[in-house]
């Protein structure tokens, strides 16, 4: 088992790192273009029972 | 309008020949390398394809038998038909070769060798090494230590 | 936006054929329903604008990541991998986006969605919902099967990032699905789209599938990695489908729009000037007939 995996990361986070890698060691011209895919907006919230989860948290307190 | 109807159709079966030509055939295989940021070939006849992959690299030549594999960064090497060389660089992804020949190359990032810039290949190898001495824990030590391998691999392909 | 707008107009045009003594005040308030549908038509027309130069961008990845998805596929049915019979736990995803005005895009996907729900069986099966419209959709009667929802989906093109980010939650939930399906729109050209789905499955089924033995050189630590970036990739796939679907048919939702409102101010300036007309009629007639008194 590779190194990564035993501290817990999988491969689309080895991916991720190469890839950061990757874009960054692009000539200059073509690297602002490439940092554009670094970027993500995406929000996950984890939901249980109809409600987000964190929701339910807060409600039992 | 007739003329035209009939040179339309000459250029459409035209079309359809070439397409024909194409479509890889029994003993060839048909490329597809694609990645985050571009497709450089597209279910293309290639004669060979070298990959660099987690556990180890290999050549794939027609007729090779299926398999999956994950790719490490470095140099794919596509060997096309009228025997030029392409030298592509991926960071990571997977590779399948199928039992109708076909492959499937799939990046995440991709580039030809030549838009690496040297300079800046050093300077985030630097960096990186740094991150990896002063990690905390163990998975941000195995992160810095996957952005080393990665920044070697792209500076011996950029020097090379 | 317009359909609401719709059966207002309708009424003051009834109110003017009725009320002809009261004239004035509808002349009034038909000039304001121009006025504010003339408006709408102009924030409908700008939309169509923006979708416009949004979806050819998005037609433009899509040729990019067309063969990305189509290969991520290949292995999956050229292995033959089927769902494993003795683990009905079941994944969907719903792919859409955060934002509506454009068609029936999102509850398209919604629907394929909901209408497995209704079947036998649906208590084995998580939903996780990529965009709030489909939540939206899902959450009142089924949001007992939502997992997961992802948000901030639309505003900008997606980037293989957010598909690695959503592709990352499904393998850090804790729910262990034997298969499931990632449903999106497919993008057809500019007037259709289809609902279609991507198949998943857990790692279990793809060791048991019948070809897998032909393929060479495989251990569990490989078909691991692998399996995780297909994921990434037809969530990505999905995700640039879909997004394509969404900017044309918002595109089209946007240019009926604006055709209606046209077709409506045209109708709504024919009473306006009839109206304004008939009050003139009328004052003339009572100046005349005024005048007429007096002699």
């Amino acid at each position: 088992m590779s190194a990564w995996r035993q501290a817990g990361l999988n491969y689309i986070n080895y991916s991720n790192i190469a890839a950061k890698m990757l874009r960054r060691a692009l000539k200059p011209e073509l690297r602002a273009d490439a940092l554009k895919r670094d970027e993500s907006h995406v929000r996950i919230t984890p939901w249980l029972n109809g409600r987000p989860a964190h929701l339910k948290a807060a409600g039992a307190k | 309008m007739a003329f035209r109807g009939v040179l339309r159709n000459v250029a459409r079966r035209l079309q359809v020949r070439t397409y024909a030509a194409d479509a890889p055939k029994g003993d060839e295989m048909a490329l597809t390398f694609a990645a985050g940021n571009k497709v450089f070939y597209d279910k293309q006849v290639v004669k060979q394809v070298d990959v660099p992959s987690l556990s180890g690299a290999f050549g794939i030549l027609p007729k090779h038998v299926p398999t999956l594999a994950v790719l490490r960064p470095g140099v794919v090497t596509v060997i096309e038909n009228d025997g030029k060389t392409n030298k592509i660089f991926v960071s990571s992804g997977t590779v399948t070769v199928n039992d109708d020949s076909s492959v499937q190359v799939l990046a995440e990032e991709a580039h030809p060798l030549e838009n690496l810039d040297r300079g800046a290949a050093q300077e985030s190898l630097s960096k990186a090494q740094s991150e990896l001495n002063s990690a905390a824990n163990d998975k941000a030590k195995a992160e810095a230590a996957i952005a080393v391998e990665v920044a070697e691999e792209i500076l011996k392909a950029a020097s090379g | 936006m317009l359909g609401r707008a719709a059966p207002g107009v309708c009424q003051v045009v009834a109110v003017a054929n009725q009320q002809q003594n009261r004239n004035m005040a509808t002349l009034k308030a038909i000039s304001i329903r121009l006025k504010s549908v003339k408006n709408i038509q102009k924030i409908t027309q700008s939309m169509k604008m923006v979708s416009a130069a949004k979806y050819t961008r998005a037609e433009r990845d899509l040729k990019a990541a067309r063969p990305y998805g189509e290969g991520a596929v290949q292995f999956y049915e050229r292995a033959e991998v089927a769902a494993p019979e003795d683990d009905p736990k079941q994944l969907y995803i719903a792919m859409t986006s955060d934002r509506g005005l454009c068609g029936a895009v999102h509850t398209g996907v919604s629907k394929v969605i909901r209408t497995r729900l209704q079947e036998p069986g649906a208590e084995n099966i998580k939903v996780i919902c990529v965009g709030d419209k489909s939540r939206g959709i899902l959450q009142r009667l089924y949001g007992k099967h939502i997992i997961s929802v992802c948000n901030e989906i639309g505003r900008l093109p997606p980037t293989f990032n957010d598909a690695c980010k959503i592709a990352g939650a499904i393998l850090t939930s804790d729910y262990e699905f034997g298969s499931g399906k990632i449903v999106y729109n497919k993008f057809r050209s500019v007037v259709s789209y289809q609902q279609s789905d991507l198949p998943l499955f857990s790692q279990k089924a793809v060791e048991n599938a019948p070809k897998l033995a032909t393929y060479d050189s495989l251990d569990a630590d490989v078909i691991q990695s692998y399996m995780e970036f297909s994921l990434a990739s037809m969530l990505f796939y999905a995700l640039k489908e879909g997004a394509c679907s969404e900017q044309s048919s918002r595109m089209t939702a946007m240019d009926n729009a604006s055709k209606n409102a046209g077709e409506m101010i045209d109708k709504l300036t024919l009473t306006f000037n009839r109206t304004r007309q008939a009050v003139i009629t009328r004052e003339l007639i009572e100046i005349i007939s005024g005048a007429a008194a007096l002699d």
